[in-house]
Protein backbone atom coordinates (compact mmCIF):
# COMPACT_ATOMS: atom_id res chain seq x y z
CA UNK A 1 0.00 0.00 0.00
CA UNK A 2 1.63 3.31 -1.03
CA UNK A 3 1.00 6.12 1.23
CA UNK A 4 2.59 9.34 0.26
CA UNK A 5 -0.96 10.68 -1.57
CA UNK A 6 -1.41 12.85 1.19
CA UNK A 7 -3.63 15.16 -0.67
CA UNK A 8 -7.02 13.85 -0.72
CA UNK A 9 -6.64 13.19 3.47
CA UNK A 10 -5.60 17.02 3.31
CA UNK A 11 -9.08 17.97 1.45
CA UNK A 12 -11.25 16.09 3.64
CA UNK A 13 -9.93 17.86 6.94
CA UNK A 14 -9.74 21.26 6.55
CA UNK A 15 -10.57 24.40 4.96
CA UNK A 16 -9.07 25.83 1.68
CA UNK A 17 -6.84 28.37 3.69
CA UNK A 18 -6.33 25.95 6.13
CA UNK A 19 -5.17 23.62 3.56
CA UNK A 20 -2.82 25.48 1.71
CA UNK A 21 -1.01 26.41 4.74
CA UNK A 22 -0.51 23.13 6.05
CA UNK A 23 0.52 22.04 2.55
CA UNK A 24 2.79 24.70 2.69
CA UNK A 25 4.07 23.51 6.22
CA UNK A 26 3.59 19.82 5.00
CA UNK A 27 6.88 20.81 2.20
CA UNK A 28 8.85 22.01 5.39
CA UNK A 29 8.07 19.70 8.26
CA UNK A 30 9.25 15.96 7.73
CA UNK A 31 7.43 14.96 10.96
CA UNK A 32 4.29 16.67 10.07
CA UNK A 33 4.51 14.62 6.25
CA UNK A 34 5.34 11.42 8.65
CA UNK A 35 2.01 11.65 10.86
CA UNK A 36 0.03 12.98 8.44
CA UNK A 37 1.16 9.68 6.20
CA UNK A 38 -0.08 7.79 9.46
CA UNK A 39 -3.18 8.86 9.98
CA UNK A 40 -3.97 8.44 5.91
CA UNK A 41 -3.00 4.87 6.23
CA UNK A 42 -4.93 4.59 9.62
CA UNK A 43 -8.22 5.54 7.96
CA UNK A 44 -7.54 3.52 4.94
CA UNK A 45 -6.95 0.40 6.81
CA UNK A 46 -9.66 1.35 9.30
CA UNK A 47 -11.98 1.55 6.09
CA UNK A 48 -10.64 -2.27 4.83
CA UNK A 49 -11.61 -4.00 7.63
CA UNK A 50 -13.58 -6.84 7.30
CA UNK A 51 -17.14 -6.06 8.74
CA UNK A 52 -19.01 -8.49 10.74
CA UNK A 53 -21.59 -10.60 9.58
CA UNK A 54 -25.25 -10.47 10.11
CA UNK A 55 -26.40 -13.35 12.47
CA UNK A 56 -28.94 -15.26 10.28
CA UNK A 57 -31.53 -15.09 12.92
CA UNK A 58 -31.12 -11.91 13.47
CA UNK A 59 -31.69 -11.48 9.38
CA UNK A 60 -34.80 -13.46 9.93
CA UNK A 61 -35.84 -11.54 13.06
CA UNK A 62 -35.81 -8.76 10.60
CA UNK A 63 -37.28 -10.02 7.46
CA UNK A 64 -40.59 -11.24 9.40
CA UNK A 65 -40.97 -7.73 11.34
CA UNK A 66 -40.71 -5.90 7.76
CA UNK A 67 -43.05 -8.11 5.98
CA UNK A 68 -45.66 -7.98 9.21
CA UNK A 69 -44.86 -3.89 8.61
CA UNK A 70 -45.53 -3.98 4.66
CA UNK A 71 -48.58 -5.66 5.27
CA UNK A 72 -49.46 -3.58 7.78
CA UNK A 73 -48.59 -0.28 5.61
CA UNK A 74 -51.09 -2.18 3.30
CA UNK A 75 -53.85 -2.22 5.33
CA UNK A 76 -53.70 1.32 6.58
CA UNK A 77 -53.67 2.54 3.06
CA UNK A 78 -56.42 0.53 2.15
CA UNK A 79 -58.15 1.78 5.35
CA UNK A 80 -57.69 5.11 5.01
CA UNK A 81 -58.88 5.03 1.63
CA UNK A 82 -62.03 4.16 2.73
CA UNK A 83 -62.59 6.02 6.00
CA UNK A 84 -60.52 8.59 6.99
CA UNK A 85 -61.82 9.75 10.49
CA UNK A 86 -59.88 9.95 13.31
CA UNK A 87 -60.04 7.04 15.51
CA UNK A 88 -60.74 6.79 18.43
CA UNK A 89 -58.00 6.05 21.51
CA UNK A 90 -57.56 2.14 22.21
CA UNK A 91 -55.89 0.30 24.43
CA UNK A 92 -53.75 -0.83 26.98
CA UNK A 93 -51.61 -3.33 27.46
CA UNK A 94 -54.24 -5.76 28.47
CA UNK A 95 -56.17 -5.14 25.34
CA UNK A 96 -52.81 -5.97 23.19
CA UNK A 97 -52.66 -9.44 25.13
CA UNK A 98 -56.56 -9.95 24.87
CA UNK A 99 -56.57 -9.58 20.89
CA UNK A 100 -52.96 -11.78 20.90
CA UNK A 101 -54.73 -14.65 23.48
CA UNK A 102 -58.12 -14.45 21.35
CA UNK A 103 -56.78 -15.10 18.02
CA UNK A 104 -54.57 -17.56 19.61
CA UNK A 105 -57.79 -19.83 21.54
CA UNK A 106 -59.44 -19.26 18.37
CA UNK A 107 -56.38 -20.89 16.16
CA UNK A 108 -55.87 -23.94 19.12
CA UNK A 109 -59.18 -24.66 19.66
CA UNK A 110 -59.95 -24.79 15.73
CA UNK A 111 -63.29 -22.55 16.07
CA UNK A 112 -64.87 -26.32 17.32
CA UNK A 113 -68.15 -23.81 18.43
CA UNK A 114 -68.27 -22.39 15.14
CA UNK A 115 -71.36 -23.39 14.14
CA UNK A 116 -71.08 -25.88 10.93
CA UNK A 117 -73.30 -23.32 8.54
CA UNK A 118 -70.36 -20.55 9.48
CA UNK A 119 -68.18 -21.30 6.36
CA UNK A 120 -65.16 -21.90 8.50
CA UNK A 121 -65.81 -26.08 8.56
CA UNK A 122 -62.63 -25.66 6.13
CA UNK A 123 -60.67 -23.92 8.68
CA UNK A 124 -62.09 -25.55 11.58
CA UNK A 125 -60.77 -29.08 10.15
CA UNK A 126 -57.41 -27.15 8.89
CA UNK A 127 -56.26 -25.87 12.13
CA UNK A 128 -57.47 -28.61 14.49
CA UNK A 129 -54.66 -30.85 12.13
CA UNK A 130 -52.10 -27.94 12.87
CA UNK A 131 -49.11 -28.91 15.79
CA UNK A 132 -47.40 -25.49 15.64
CA UNK A 133 -48.19 -22.11 14.95
CA UNK A 134 -45.77 -18.84 15.37
CA UNK A 135 -47.76 -15.22 14.46
CA UNK A 136 -46.60 -11.37 14.61
CA UNK A 137 -48.72 -8.76 14.21
CA UNK A 138 -49.76 -5.17 15.76
CA UNK A 139 -51.78 -3.10 17.63
CA UNK A 140 -52.38 0.46 16.41
CA UNK A 141 -52.46 3.33 18.77
CA UNK A 142 -56.09 4.86 17.11
CA UNK A 143 -55.01 8.32 18.33
CA UNK A 144 -51.25 8.41 17.99
CA UNK A 145 -50.98 5.85 15.15
CA UNK A 146 -48.15 3.96 17.00
CA UNK A 147 -47.95 0.62 16.38
CA UNK A 148 -47.38 -2.38 19.50
CA UNK A 149 -45.56 -5.63 17.79
CA UNK A 150 -47.62 -8.55 18.95
CA UNK A 151 -46.15 -12.30 19.04
CA UNK A 152 -47.48 -15.73 19.68
CA UNK A 153 -45.87 -19.20 19.92
CA UNK A 154 -48.14 -21.95 20.58
CA UNK A 155 -47.66 -25.86 20.94
CA UNK A 156 -50.34 -27.88 21.10
CA UNK A 157 -53.00 -26.48 23.37
CA UNK A 158 -51.25 -26.64 26.69
CA UNK A 159 -47.91 -24.56 25.34
CA UNK A 160 -47.99 -20.55 24.85
CA UNK A 161 -46.29 -17.97 24.50
CA UNK A 162 -47.47 -14.11 24.15
CA UNK A 163 -45.57 -10.80 23.70
CA UNK A 164 -47.26 -7.86 23.42
CA UNK A 165 -45.58 -4.93 23.75
CA UNK A 166 -44.06 -4.76 27.05
CA UNK A 167 -45.83 -7.23 28.48
CA UNK A 168 -44.54 -11.13 28.17
CA UNK A 169 -46.66 -13.95 29.38
CA UNK A 170 -46.55 -17.64 29.11
CA UNK A 171 -48.61 -20.54 29.75
CA UNK A 172 -47.05 -24.01 30.06
CA UNK A 173 -47.67 -27.02 31.97
CA UNK A 174 -50.79 -25.86 33.47
CA UNK A 175 -49.86 -22.67 34.98
CA UNK A 176 -49.51 -19.30 33.45
CA UNK A 177 -46.76 -16.71 34.12
CA UNK A 178 -47.12 -12.95 32.99
CA UNK A 179 -44.81 -10.01 33.26
CA UNK A 180 -46.39 -5.82 33.04
CA UNK A 181 -43.94 -3.47 33.96
CA UNK A 182 -43.60 -3.53 37.35
CA UNK A 183 -46.30 -5.78 38.28
CA UNK A 184 -44.91 -9.23 40.21
CA UNK A 185 -44.73 -11.97 38.18
CA UNK A 186 -47.34 -14.68 38.99
CA UNK A 187 -47.18 -18.24 38.66
CA UNK A 188 -50.89 -19.44 38.65
CA UNK A 189 -52.75 -23.11 37.72
CA UNK A 190 -55.46 -22.36 35.63
CA UNK A 191 -57.46 -23.39 38.25
CA UNK A 192 -56.66 -20.81 40.15
CA UNK A 193 -57.30 -17.97 37.26
CA UNK A 194 -61.00 -16.86 39.05
CA UNK A 195 -58.49 -15.90 41.96
CA UNK A 196 -56.43 -13.02 39.88
CA UNK A 197 -56.12 -9.60 40.80
CA UNK A 198 -59.46 -7.40 39.69
CA UNK A 199 -61.84 -7.56 36.75
CA UNK A 200 -59.22 -6.64 34.12
CA UNK A 201 -56.60 -9.21 35.63
CA UNK A 202 -59.73 -11.77 35.66
CA UNK A 203 -60.77 -10.93 32.21
CA UNK A 204 -57.51 -11.19 30.88
CA UNK A 205 -56.58 -14.27 32.84
CA UNK A 206 -59.81 -16.11 30.87
CA UNK A 207 -58.53 -15.18 27.20
CA UNK A 208 -55.38 -17.39 27.80
CA UNK A 209 -58.33 -20.52 28.52
CA UNK A 210 -59.61 -21.49 25.44
CA UNK A 211 -62.96 -23.43 26.75
CA UNK A 212 -63.80 -19.79 28.45
CA UNK A 213 -62.67 -17.54 25.61
CA UNK A 214 -64.63 -19.38 23.04
CA UNK A 215 -67.59 -19.13 25.31
CA UNK A 216 -67.31 -16.05 25.82
CA UNK A 217 -66.73 -15.02 22.40
CA UNK A 218 -69.90 -16.80 20.93
CA UNK A 219 -72.10 -17.25 23.67
CA UNK A 220 -71.80 -14.92 25.64
CA UNK A 221 -71.93 -12.45 23.24
CA UNK A 222 -74.18 -13.72 20.44
CA UNK A 223 -71.17 -13.92 17.73
CA UNK A 224 -72.25 -14.24 13.93
CA UNK A 225 -70.10 -15.44 11.39
CA UNK A 226 -70.72 -14.08 8.14
CA UNK A 227 -68.79 -15.29 5.01
CA UNK A 228 -67.61 -12.39 3.02
CA UNK A 229 -66.15 -13.90 -0.29
CA UNK A 230 -62.66 -14.43 -1.33
CA UNK A 231 -60.03 -12.00 -2.70
CA UNK A 232 -56.12 -12.59 -3.40
CA UNK A 233 -54.23 -11.29 -0.84
CA UNK A 234 -50.25 -11.37 -1.40
CA UNK A 235 -50.23 -13.11 -4.39
CA UNK A 236 -52.57 -16.18 -2.69
CA UNK A 237 -56.01 -16.77 -2.38
CA UNK A 238 -57.50 -16.21 0.35
CA UNK A 239 -61.52 -17.13 1.98
CA UNK A 240 -62.82 -13.74 3.60
CA UNK A 241 -65.06 -14.60 6.60
CA UNK A 242 -66.24 -11.90 9.75
CA UNK A 243 -67.30 -12.36 12.83
CA UNK A 244 -69.36 -9.79 14.44
CA UNK A 245 -69.81 -9.12 18.14
CA UNK A 246 -73.83 -7.72 18.17
CA UNK A 247 -74.15 -4.37 20.10
CA UNK A 248 -75.20 -4.11 23.43
CA UNK A 249 -73.92 -7.44 24.65
CA UNK A 250 -71.14 -8.21 26.40
CA UNK A 251 -67.89 -9.63 24.65
CA UNK A 252 -64.60 -8.74 24.01
CA UNK A 253 -65.18 -5.08 23.28
CA UNK A 254 -63.77 -5.42 19.73
CA UNK A 255 -66.65 -5.89 17.71
CA UNK A 256 -65.59 -7.07 14.59
CA UNK A 257 -63.10 -10.05 13.70
CA UNK A 258 -61.79 -10.88 10.03
CA UNK A 259 -60.49 -14.16 9.27
CA UNK A 260 -58.50 -14.82 6.16
CA UNK A 261 -57.99 -18.59 5.33
CA UNK A 262 -56.19 -19.53 2.49
CA UNK A 263 -58.57 -21.21 -0.05
CA UNK A 264 -55.70 -24.00 -0.87
CA UNK A 265 -54.93 -25.44 2.45
CA UNK A 266 -57.73 -23.86 4.83
CA UNK A 267 -55.07 -22.28 7.13
CA UNK A 268 -55.71 -18.86 8.66
CA UNK A 269 -52.92 -16.27 6.76
CA UNK A 270 -54.18 -12.59 8.86
CA UNK A 271 -56.24 -11.65 11.49
CA UNK A 272 -58.05 -8.23 11.76
CA UNK A 273 -59.86 -6.90 14.26
CA UNK A 274 -62.26 -3.41 13.72
CA UNK A 275 -63.92 -1.38 15.74
CA UNK A 276 -67.53 -0.85 15.72
CA UNK A 277 -66.66 2.02 13.75
CA UNK A 278 -64.59 0.30 11.16
CA UNK A 279 -61.02 1.12 12.37
CA UNK A 280 -58.60 -1.36 12.16
CA UNK A 281 -57.35 -2.12 15.79
CA UNK A 282 -55.43 -5.49 15.88
CA UNK A 283 -53.66 -7.18 12.43
CA UNK A 284 -51.86 -10.53 13.00
CA UNK A 285 -50.24 -11.28 9.32
CA UNK A 286 -47.94 -13.33 9.90
CA UNK A 287 -48.53 -16.87 10.32
CA UNK A 288 -45.73 -20.11 10.39
CA UNK A 289 -46.93 -23.32 10.85
CA UNK A 290 -45.73 -26.48 12.04
CA UNK A 291 -42.14 -25.16 12.51
CA UNK A 292 -40.12 -26.80 15.43
CA UNK A 293 -39.77 -24.27 18.40
CA UNK A 294 -36.94 -24.36 20.55
CA UNK A 295 -37.99 -25.14 24.35
CA UNK A 296 -36.60 -21.82 25.25
CA UNK A 297 -39.25 -20.26 23.98
CA UNK A 298 -41.30 -21.02 26.40
CA UNK A 299 -39.78 -19.67 29.24
CA UNK A 300 -39.77 -16.75 30.64
CA UNK A 301 -37.16 -14.44 31.85
CA UNK A 302 -37.85 -12.82 34.69
CA UNK A 303 -36.52 -9.40 35.24
CA UNK A 304 -33.58 -9.41 38.12
CA UNK A 305 -34.97 -8.35 41.39
CA UNK A 306 -38.49 -8.28 40.85
CA UNK A 307 -40.74 -10.45 43.11
CA UNK A 308 -42.82 -13.81 42.08
CA UNK A 309 -45.60 -14.09 43.90
CA UNK A 310 -46.38 -18.49 43.81
CA UNK A 311 -49.90 -19.16 44.16
CA UNK A 312 -50.47 -22.60 43.37
CA UNK A 313 -50.35 -23.53 46.84
CA UNK A 314 -52.36 -20.99 47.92
CA UNK A 315 -55.45 -21.71 49.77
CA UNK A 316 -57.37 -18.72 49.28
CA UNK A 317 -56.70 -19.68 45.25
CA UNK A 318 -58.04 -23.45 44.95
CA UNK A 319 -61.62 -24.68 44.50
CA UNK A 320 -63.93 -23.42 41.73
CA UNK A 321 -62.50 -23.66 38.67
CA UNK A 322 -62.54 -21.34 36.01
CA UNK A 323 -64.80 -22.80 33.41
CA UNK A 324 -67.80 -22.19 35.49
CA UNK A 325 -68.07 -18.42 34.00
CA UNK B 1 -22.65 4.40 2.08
CA UNK B 2 -25.14 1.60 1.13
CA UNK B 3 -27.74 4.03 -0.63
CA UNK B 4 -31.87 3.33 -0.94
CA UNK B 5 -33.33 5.09 -4.28
CA UNK B 6 -36.39 7.13 -3.97
CA UNK B 7 -38.27 4.68 -5.54
CA UNK B 8 -37.74 2.51 -3.35
CA UNK B 9 -39.39 4.58 -0.37
CA UNK B 10 -42.28 4.91 -2.33
CA UNK B 11 -42.95 1.72 -2.48
CA UNK B 12 -42.07 1.55 1.47
CA UNK B 13 -44.99 3.96 1.78
CA UNK B 14 -46.79 1.65 -0.67
CA UNK B 15 -46.60 -1.07 1.70
CA UNK B 16 -44.40 -3.50 -1.00
CA UNK B 17 -42.62 -6.41 0.39
CA UNK B 18 -39.92 -6.12 -2.28
CA UNK B 19 -39.08 -2.89 -0.95
CA UNK B 20 -38.76 -3.95 2.41
CA UNK B 21 -36.45 -6.52 1.67
CA UNK B 22 -34.48 -4.64 -0.31
CA UNK B 23 -34.32 -1.76 2.73
CA UNK B 24 -33.31 -4.97 5.00
CA UNK B 25 -31.02 -6.44 2.86
CA UNK B 26 -28.85 -3.13 2.15
CA UNK B 27 -28.92 -1.74 5.17
CA UNK B 28 -28.62 -4.60 7.79
CA UNK B 29 -25.13 -5.17 7.48
CA UNK B 30 -24.20 -1.42 8.06
CA UNK B 31 -26.85 -0.78 11.15
CA UNK B 32 -25.86 -3.49 13.04
CA UNK B 33 -22.03 -2.95 12.74
CA UNK B 34 -22.56 0.56 13.61
CA UNK B 35 -24.88 -0.44 16.63
CA UNK B 36 -21.77 -3.68 17.18
CA UNK B 37 -19.13 -0.97 17.50
CA UNK B 38 -21.38 1.69 19.30
CA UNK B 39 -22.65 -0.80 22.29
CA UNK B 40 -19.75 -3.48 22.19
CA UNK B 41 -22.35 -6.05 22.83
CA UNK B 42 -23.06 -8.55 20.32
CA UNK B 43 -26.52 -9.28 21.59
CA UNK B 44 -27.42 -5.73 22.67
CA UNK B 45 -26.39 -4.91 18.56
CA UNK B 46 -29.01 -7.29 17.42
CA UNK B 47 -31.91 -6.26 19.56
CA UNK B 48 -31.18 -2.54 18.73
CA UNK B 49 -30.56 -3.15 15.13
CA UNK B 50 -34.50 -4.80 15.33
CA UNK B 51 -35.61 -1.92 17.20
CA UNK B 52 -34.09 0.69 14.82
CA UNK B 53 -36.03 -1.01 11.83
CA UNK B 54 -38.97 -1.67 13.61
CA UNK B 55 -38.79 2.52 14.38
CA UNK B 56 -38.54 3.03 10.43
CA UNK B 57 -41.29 1.08 9.38
CA UNK B 58 -43.19 3.25 12.08
CA UNK B 59 -42.18 6.28 10.97
CA UNK B 60 -41.82 6.13 7.02
CA UNK B 61 -44.61 8.13 7.19
CA UNK B 62 -42.52 10.91 8.65
CA UNK B 63 -39.57 10.57 6.37
CA UNK B 64 -39.30 13.92 4.14
CA UNK B 65 -36.37 13.19 2.58
CA UNK B 66 -34.47 15.84 3.47
CA UNK B 67 -31.43 13.59 4.07
CA UNK B 68 -30.59 10.14 2.41
CA UNK B 69 -32.50 7.56 3.84
CA UNK B 70 -29.72 5.70 5.00
CA UNK B 71 -28.86 8.46 6.76
CA UNK B 72 -32.23 8.96 8.54
CA UNK B 73 -31.88 5.23 9.42
CA UNK B 74 -28.28 5.49 10.91
CA UNK B 75 -29.77 8.53 12.71
CA UNK B 76 -32.31 6.39 14.01
CA UNK B 77 -30.19 3.73 15.01
CA UNK B 78 -28.17 6.40 16.93
CA UNK B 79 -30.52 7.45 18.93
CA UNK B 80 -31.58 3.97 19.87
CA UNK B 81 -28.37 3.45 20.84
CA UNK B 82 -28.56 6.67 23.14
CA UNK B 83 -31.72 5.26 25.07
CA UNK B 84 -29.94 1.97 25.26
CA UNK B 85 -26.82 3.64 26.84
CA UNK B 86 -29.09 5.97 29.12
CA UNK B 87 -31.69 3.35 30.31
CA UNK B 88 -28.17 0.73 31.07
CA UNK B 89 -26.94 3.85 32.65
CA UNK B 90 -23.43 2.78 30.88
CA UNK B 91 -21.00 5.25 31.85
CA UNK B 92 -19.71 6.72 28.49
CA UNK B 93 -15.86 7.15 28.44
CA UNK B 94 -14.47 10.50 28.72
CA UNK B 95 -12.73 11.78 25.68
CA UNK B 96 -9.39 11.55 27.75
CA UNK B 97 -9.86 8.06 28.50
CA UNK B 98 -9.64 4.70 26.80
CA UNK B 99 -10.39 1.02 27.21
CA UNK B 100 -8.48 -1.87 25.98
CA UNK B 101 -9.08 -5.83 25.62
CA UNK B 102 -12.29 -4.90 24.08
CA UNK B 103 -13.13 -8.40 23.11
CA UNK B 104 -15.64 -8.52 19.91
CA UNK B 105 -16.17 -11.12 17.08
CA UNK B 106 -14.58 -10.76 14.13
CA UNK B 107 -14.77 -12.17 10.77
CA UNK B 108 -12.67 -15.21 9.81
CA UNK B 109 -9.35 -14.29 7.61
CA UNK B 110 -5.85 -15.36 7.14
CA UNK B 111 -3.63 -15.39 10.71
CA UNK B 112 -1.67 -12.89 9.64
CA UNK B 113 -4.50 -11.02 8.18
CA UNK B 114 -6.83 -11.99 11.00
CA UNK B 115 -4.55 -10.35 13.48
CA UNK B 116 -3.78 -7.27 11.92
CA UNK B 117 -7.21 -6.35 11.19
CA UNK B 118 -7.74 -7.84 14.96
CA UNK B 119 -5.53 -5.69 16.28
CA UNK B 120 -7.13 -2.12 14.72
CA UNK B 121 -10.50 -3.11 15.53
CA UNK B 122 -9.70 -3.74 18.84
CA UNK B 123 -8.12 -0.47 19.03
CA UNK B 124 -10.83 0.97 17.21
CA UNK B 125 -13.20 -0.51 19.77
CA UNK B 126 -11.24 0.89 22.60
CA UNK B 127 -12.08 4.37 21.44
CA UNK B 128 -13.85 6.59 23.39
CA UNK B 129 -17.54 6.91 22.39
CA UNK B 130 -17.85 10.26 20.93
CA UNK B 131 -14.11 9.18 18.45
CA UNK B 132 -15.76 5.85 17.87
CA UNK B 133 -19.09 7.20 16.73
CA UNK B 134 -17.23 9.06 14.70
CA UNK B 135 -14.55 6.62 12.68
CA UNK B 136 -17.14 4.15 12.30
CA UNK B 137 -19.53 5.96 10.46
CA UNK B 138 -17.40 7.47 8.32
CA UNK B 139 -14.53 5.55 8.07
CA UNK B 140 -16.41 2.21 8.82
CA UNK B 141 -19.45 2.37 6.63
CA UNK B 142 -18.36 5.18 4.36
CA UNK B 143 -20.54 8.38 5.53
CA UNK B 144 -19.46 11.81 4.52
CA UNK B 145 -18.62 14.10 7.31
CA UNK B 146 -22.09 15.67 6.24
CA UNK B 147 -24.30 13.01 6.82
CA UNK B 148 -21.83 11.83 10.14
CA UNK B 149 -22.68 15.16 11.20
CA UNK B 150 -26.57 14.74 10.59
CA UNK B 151 -26.25 11.47 12.19
CA UNK B 152 -24.84 12.19 15.68
CA UNK B 153 -26.61 15.88 15.26
CA UNK B 154 -23.13 17.62 15.43
CA UNK B 155 -21.80 20.00 13.29
CA UNK B 156 -19.69 19.05 10.39
CA UNK B 157 -16.20 20.69 12.55
CA UNK B 158 -16.96 18.23 15.25
CA UNK B 159 -17.08 14.90 13.13
CA UNK B 160 -14.03 16.27 11.26
CA UNK B 161 -11.99 16.82 15.25
CA UNK B 162 -13.61 13.80 16.43
CA UNK B 163 -11.69 11.90 13.23
CA UNK B 164 -9.11 13.90 13.86
CA UNK B 165 -8.71 12.89 17.54
CA UNK B 166 -9.87 9.53 16.59
CA UNK B 167 -6.27 9.37 14.49
CA UNK B 168 -4.14 10.72 17.14
CA UNK B 169 -5.29 8.39 19.78
CA UNK B 170 -4.91 5.12 17.27
CA UNK B 171 -1.66 6.60 16.18
CA UNK B 172 -0.41 6.35 19.75
CA UNK B 173 -2.26 3.21 20.24
CA UNK B 174 -0.92 1.23 16.92
CA UNK B 175 2.43 3.11 17.80
CA UNK B 176 5.46 0.55 17.02
CA UNK B 177 3.19 -1.60 14.48
CA UNK B 178 3.36 -2.99 11.07
CA UNK B 179 0.15 -1.74 9.54
CA UNK B 180 -0.07 -3.24 5.88
CA UNK B 181 3.43 -1.98 5.06
CA UNK B 182 2.57 1.56 6.89
CA UNK B 183 5.22 1.83 10.28
CA UNK B 184 3.45 3.79 13.16
CA UNK B 185 6.02 5.12 14.64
Amino acid sequence: MRCDDLTAFLESQTGFLKRLALRAHLIRCASCRQRKAEWLCLSREISRLEGESVPPALTERLMADAMAAAADARSRLSSSSSNGARARKVSDMKKALAVAGLAAVLIVAGFWLFPRQSGLEGVVQAMSNVDTVHYTGWQIDQETGERRRLETWIKGDKVRRTLAGKVDMVIADGKETWIQYDHPVWHEPRATIRRADGPDSYRMARAFRSEEAIRVLMKESGGEVRPAGTKTLDGVRVTVTEIIEPEGRPGWGHPKMVVYANSDTDLIVKLEQYSREGKLLYVLDRFDYNTDFPDSVFSIKIPKGMPVEDHSRDPRSSGGGAGGG
Amino acid sequence: MAQIDPATVDALRRGEDRAYAAVIQTLQGPIYRFLLRLTRDASAAEDLTQETFLAVWQGIGSFRGGAAFATWVFGIAYRQHLRWRDKRSVATVPLDEDRDEVQMPGPSLAVEEEEEQERIRRAVYSLPDPYREATALVYMEGLSHREAAEVLDVPVGTVKSRLHGALSILREKLRGCEVDGCAVR
